[in-house]
């Protein structure tokens, strides 16, 4: 027996990100190696994208949510990543988005990215009930081509954001995601079943849409926070005896680092 | 020339923001026949651009494809009846301007000439008359201090423009002086400038520029015989009741029953007393009292900073910024404990005036609905985009708050114990470090916020001392700060709050002994600021570091990685005096002895005469089960749900026990639970204690309630009492007399004996207060109205939990388990929820057996420790009626009690033993099999079975057989809910 080698994942942080210690200990729980890695960094070559096999943009407020939620961001990234970004995304290494990531990585075009153009064909818009809202969600796993959701039915997580509510480009783009199965998770109540409504739904996202891969199965975006559900305490029912391992968020990460395993 | 844009929703589109405006217009101001609001974006842009690169801004930046259209240089639609401008006045920080600014630069691959200037515009359709447009601008909109508006009526649609508030000050730069010639104007001098400083103080000012030897030395270095307007502002931010609690500090002749005392310094008598005896054999305190937050230990690795700061004065004139700065304050003062906390949870606590308030609002002053809407949206604001859980709080309603609301920001940090053998809780700055100031730039923002805040609001409270804070630049500092302290680049630190350079460069000069600085090179927001404006600004998100000379380089190139902007001023010296500069010149030479020492004793006067009041003869009108759901609807007992949901309170991942718990995630925590450091099992319980309500019979026991109830909710959910240091926040009314406050004398006795209950419960319960602070002026007066706040004392708690799998929820857990009141009921219904139900006060107020407590408390420590507590919830307001249905409905598990088997200190009717407020009591849910394991544990201690709980989906009270309350769960839980389902 040999140990396997850890996957080096390069969690982002800097300007107003603020998930991406709770996100790099998730991957360091799911056996990978979680690098906090400031966008600086790798703008100025210090640090090279292409050296990791992962990389997760995690959630936060860039540059305050200000203009819109992932907007600001995205632009600083078109004009200073666009190479480095294109490279890892086509040599099919495994990305993540969550939260303020989606909607990062949504304005950049990576998702769902039907016509593989980065053309940019859906949005992530303000809640309909016009307010940002804390609360755990149930995610069933659809079936897509994401390579990283194998074998997980389910997953239990808490939503916090304001800017969720995921809109595709129009009916024939809502069509096409759901023929190539682009739509990875979808909000559901307790009995996973969809068309539930808010608060199942927290943000009216459109086919309670959670989470969206593109073709390829190597980016995978979604709006709530499984890194928050990894240890037994974190459920917010565990005093009342409700089981962590079911529906927890470590199977994402851990399915993540399985992949990125493939790129050592 | 200025460019614009406007940023629209398409059509087809639902627009969330103008939705809750459009209910909000109804529900608050009454105003029918609106059809639609819709909220569109307008960025002005004050450079010259062409229409291709304005259509790309458009397309690529300011607006979604899918979702928004815009349009360039002209209106984006016509579809109104009357349209509302909103947009900032000059000077006032625009953080989606800027961000948009530096967006368009990056994507232009230019600077830009001029700045970006953000606005919004509410298309209003429907039957309104122009009046009730302006009264939604109004009393929704725009706050005049920091907002301008605009209606535009359909037909004047063509007129429609960007605002452009560009900041312009009278050139020149001057350094005046001030004179203090005749005695007789000293304080004329002081109120004009806004100096807040009394009589004698002005007088010990006036003696120090007399000294002959002060006098030579100013001649030789060229400064005049007068304090400059630099030199006076400084003394005066430096001298403020805010920073240097001079009422705490007084010496005090309180006189009670005909007997006198005097008191040195109600600080050192009872807060420093209290935690040097409550501190005897306990090794984890670390640093009290000398810091920016207290600092204790958290485990072998870890220390844990703790501070909480009210923004009470800036929260009355503009409640969202007011707010929002308070939390990015707190923030900093734990950034800037010791070397550096990274902060870990946010506390919120505000009192209001009910949000249903039906009175006249006075001048000057909002709507309690609207203060509350918007210090819940600055905290909210704040706290999320900072990425710092806001873990706890409460919000308390009085209409006396209606005069100034009460805005409590605390925050935890936590910091390596060591780095690189350095103890990181320990920084001075050094002879020859560099001054640094990081962060944001100084504007004219935030001028006389230390000053002001030592003064009741009044006609003339000055607007400059408002401000907007920014997360987004405050993270960036908190990240580069934290890489700085990790690779030890700077000996000491401090943030700029109250009283801004003045005072965090002063405050750390006193370790050097003294400081060099040029105030020409500190980047401003825009130019034309005086000397003595940029000394004293309090603009926000900005930190002062000494750094030796050798590290400014690595210093300065981390900065920008970060994109922060760090500028050296000068340096720290020994010389002795305060010196800065403008351009080389001096503008202020004072020595550090006067500056810091001077400020003169205050002798003040306090007399405590019992209030006259009695016990009101209250009969339950109607049904126990009806009164019941009266209080839980109640503004103090109703669920805040509607408040906790807007705020994340589980970013950073170490969430074990949340606001909201129980079988549908909604029931009300008793205190939060948190495991900060990942893959520990150690944890810190965090809770808070606050009942101003029963100051109105007496504030000594009101403050040994508050404490009680703090340290009460920690023991209810697993955290060890034997590891629990509390903090104390005073925010008072003016309790200095005089002719215009001739109840000064009842107001410091108040005090007094708020501070002595304090010590007398924190030595009892083996408390150190390891922070805290004190609002002395919360007083409202404005033409003959005067409104004072309820003396009120909020004690936050902290406690270790050595295993936070141990650590218990307050809702039931399942049927079949046996239910216990922990604890003695008395005859204490003064100042209850249930008395306020009938309009009444009483007299009874609840007294706190600290001795009798302390017992329970480790008792139950114990039996949580041994795991068979399945549920524990604090008795607080509205007892132990209020405590079961929580538990109850909380946990979707029926039960039964029997209200005979209440342990209760005489005979008490029904309704007493069911809604008095007694301290020191506890609900409890014992697993089966382990009640004699629990009663023996409790032996010595008030403990009583009192019930079962049972699968009845109904709360069942019964004494001797009879049936009192027989209630739905559902119902009770409605009762609760709806109060603030906004």
């Amino acid at each position: 027996m040999f140990m396997a080698k850890k996957p080096i994942v390069y969690v982002l942080s800097g300007f107003g990100l603020n998930c991406e210690h709770e996100t790099a200990n998730a991957v360091e729980l799911a056996g990978g190696e979680g690098r906090i890695v400031h966008l600086a960094r790798i703008e100025s070559g210090a640090v090279k994208l292409g050296d990791a096999h992962g990389f997760i943009v995690p959630g936060g407020w860039s540059f305050g949510d200000n203009i819109a939620a992932g907007s600001v961001l995205a632009n600083k990234m078109r004009h200073s990543l666009r190479e480095q970004l294109d490279e890892f995304r086509i040599a099919k290494k495994p990305i993540m988005g969550i939260c303020n990531g989606f909607q990062v990585l949504t304005k950049l075009g990576l998702v769902p990215d039907l016509a593989g153009k980065l053309s940019g064909e859906a949005n992530l818009s303000a809640n309909t009930l016009g307010r940002f809202e804390n609360r755990w969600v149930y995610l069933r796993v659809e079936k897509s081509p994401c390579k990283f959701l194998t074998g997980v039915k389910w997953v239990y997580a808490p939503v916090r954001h304001g800017e969720g509510q995921f809109i595709p480009k129009d009916e024939e783009t809502l069509g096409a995601m759901k023929k190539e199965g682009l739509i990875a998770l979808r909000y559901v109540n307790e009995k996973l079943e969809s068309g539930a409504g808010y608060p199942y739904n927290p943000n009216g996202a459109v086919d309670d849409i959670a989470g969206v891969c593109n073709k390829e199965g190597n980016v995978l975006c979604f709006m709530p926070h499984p890194e928050c559900n990894v240890r037994h305490t974190q459920h917010p029912r565990w005093t009342r005896g409700e089981r962590t391992e079911e529906g927890s968020g470590l199977q994402i990460y851990s399915g993540f680092v399985k992949y990125a395993q493939k790129f050592i | 020339m200025t460019c614009w844009l406007e940023v629209a929703l398409k059509p087809s589109f639902a627009d969330p923001a103008g939705n809750s405006l459009q209910n909000r217009i109804v529900s608050e101001l009454g105003i029918v026949g609106v059809r639609s609001v819709r909220v569109v974006d307008i960025y002005a842009i004050d450079t010259s651009l062409g229409e291709a690169e304005l259509r790309k801004i458009g397309l690529e930046l300011l607006s979604d494809q899918i979702t928004q259209n815009f349009s360039v240089n002209k209106p984006s639609s016509a579809k109104f009846d009357w349209c509302i401008r909103v947009s900032f006045r000059a000077g006032v920080k625009d953080d989606v301007g800027e961000a948009a600014r530096g967006a368009i630069e990056e994507m232009l691959g230019k600077k830009l000439a001029g700045g970006v200037y953000s606005s919004k515009l509410y298309h209003i359709s429907g039957a309104i008359s122009q009046p009730d447009a302006e009264r939604i601008a109004c009393d929704l909109l725009a706050n005049p201090l920091i907002q301008e508006f605009r209606v535009f009526s359909k037909i004047s649609n063509s007129a429609i423009e960007p605002a452009i508030p560009r900041m312009r000050l009278a050139a020149g730069i001057r350094v005046g002086e001030v004179s203090l010639e005749e005695e007789g104007a000293l304080l004329d001098i002081s109120k004009q400038r806004l100096l807040a400083l009394t009589q004698t103080e002005m007088e010990a000012v006036r003696a120090h520029f007399l000294k002959p030897e002060v006098a030579s030395k100013r001649k030789k270095i060229g400064l005049p015989k007068w304090p400059t307007d630099a030199e006076l502002e400084a003394i005066a931010q430096t001298w403020s009741e805010h920073c240097k609690h001079k009422i705490f500090n007084a010496r005090i002749k309180y006189s009670e029953g005909g007997k006198a005392k005097v008191i040195d310094s109600l600080f050192k008598t009872y807060i420093v007393a209290a935690t040097e005896k409550a501190s005897k054999g306990k090794n984890w305190i670390v640093s009290v009292f000398s810091d920016n937050a207290g600092i204790v230990k958290f485990d072998s690795n870890w220390n844990f900073a703790f501070k909480v700061e009210t923004h009470n004065s800036p929260s009355a004139l503009d409640p969202y910024g007011g707010a929002l700065t308070g939390i990015l304050g707190v923030n900093r003062d734990v950034l800037g404990a010791g070397l550096g906390a990274k902060p870990i949870f946010n506390t919120d606590v505000f009192c209001f005036a009910p949000p249903d308030y039906p009175g006249e609002i006075p001048p000057k002053l909002f709507h309690p609905k609207r203060v509350f809407e918007g210090v819940r949206s600055g905290v909210e604001r704040g706290g999320n985009a900072s990425g710092i859980p806001t873990v706890n709080g409460s919000i308390v309603c009085d209409k006396r708050y209606l005069g100034k609301p009460l805005v409590y920001c605390g925050t935890g940090g936590l910091m390596p114990a060591k780095i690189k053998g350095r103890e990181t809780h320990r920084k001075a700055a050094r002879i020859g470090d560099r001054i640094f100031m990081v962060g944001g730039r100084v504007g004219a923002d935030g001028i006389h916020g230390a000053t002001f805040s030592s003064e009741s609001l009044n006609e003339d409270s000055p607007t400059s001392a408002v401000q907007l804070g920014d997360p987004y630049t405050q993270k960036k500092v908190t990240d580069f700060l934290l890489e700085a302290r990790d690779r030890l680049l700077y000996n000491a630190v401090t943030d700029d709050g109250a009283g801004g350079l003045s005072s965090s460069v002063g405050e750390m000069a006193r370790e050097s002994g003294g400081c060099d600085m040029d105030l020409a090179l500190a980047p401003l927001k825009y130019p034309g600021l005086q000397p003595w404006e940029i000394l004293v600004s309090e603009s926000q998100e900005r930190m002062t570091f000494a750094v030796p000379k050798e590290n400014a380089k690595e210093f300065c190139d981390l900065a920008k990685i970060h994109s922060v902007e760090a500028t050296d001023l000068g340096e720290f010296t020994n010389s002795g005096h305060f010196i800065v500069k403008y351009k080389g010149k001096p503008v202020t030479y004072l020595e550090m002895e006067f500056f810091h020492s001077g400020v003169p004793k205050m002798e003040l006067e306090a007399e405590w005469k019992e209030p006259a009041l009695s016990e009101p003869a209250v009969k339950p009108k109607s049904g126990l089960g009806e009164i019941l759901l009266q209080i839980l609807s109640r503004w103090n007992v109703c669920s805040k749900e509607y408040v906790v949901r807007q705020y994340d309170h589980e970013v950073q991942g170490a969430s074990v026990v949340k606001p909201l718990t129980g079988a549908k995630n909604d029931g009300p925590s008793d205190a939060a639970v948190i495991a900060p450091v990942f893959g520990s099992n150690e944890g810190l319980v965090i809770s808070n204690g606050i009942c101003p309500k029963y100051s109105d019979i007496d504030a000594y026991w009101m403050a040994a309630n508050a404490l009680d109830e703090a340290v009460r909710n920690i023991v209810a959910t697993g955290g060890d009492v034997g590891e629990l240091s509390a903090l104390d926040n005073f925010c008072w009314t003016d309790p200095i007399y005089s002719k215009e406050n001739p109840r000064g004398k009842h107001k410091l006795a108040q005090l007094v004996r708020a501070n002595q209950a304090l010590y007398d419960g924190c030595v009892a319960y083996g408390v150190p207060l390891i922070s805290g602070k004190d609002s002395m002026k919360n007083d409202y007066r404005h033409g003959g109205v005067g409104i004072s706040v309820p003396p009120t004392l909020l004690v936050s708690a902290v406690a270790k939990i050595k295993d936070i799998g141990k650590a218990v929820t307050m809702d039931f857990k399942r049927a079949g388990e046996s239910v216990y009141a922990l604890g003695i009921t008395t005859d204490e219904c003064g100042g209850s929820e249930y008395y306020a139900q009938a309009g009444e006060i009483g007299a009874n107020v609840p007294k706190v057996d600290f001795e009798r407590n302390r017992k329970l408390y480790s008792a139950l420590n114990r039996a949580m420790e041994r795991g068979i507590v399945s549920s524990c919830h604090d008795c607080s307001d509205g007892g132990l009626g209020v405590a079961l249905a929580e538990s109850a409905f909380a946990g979707e598990v029926g039960c039964r009690v029997d209200l005979e088997k209440v342990l209760c200190d005489g005979r008490l009717a029904d309704e007493k033993l069911l809604f008095s407020e007694s301290a020191g009591r506890f609900v409890a849910s014992v697993k089966k099999g382990s009640e004699a394991e629990f009663e023996k544990i409790f032996s010595g201690c008030a403990c009583a079975k009192i019930g079962e709980t049972d699968a009845g989906g109904e709360l069942v009270i019964v004494r001797n057989g009879q049936e009192l309350v027989r209630r739905k769960l559902s119902e009770l839980k409605e009762a609760w809910q709806k109060s603030m389902r906004w």
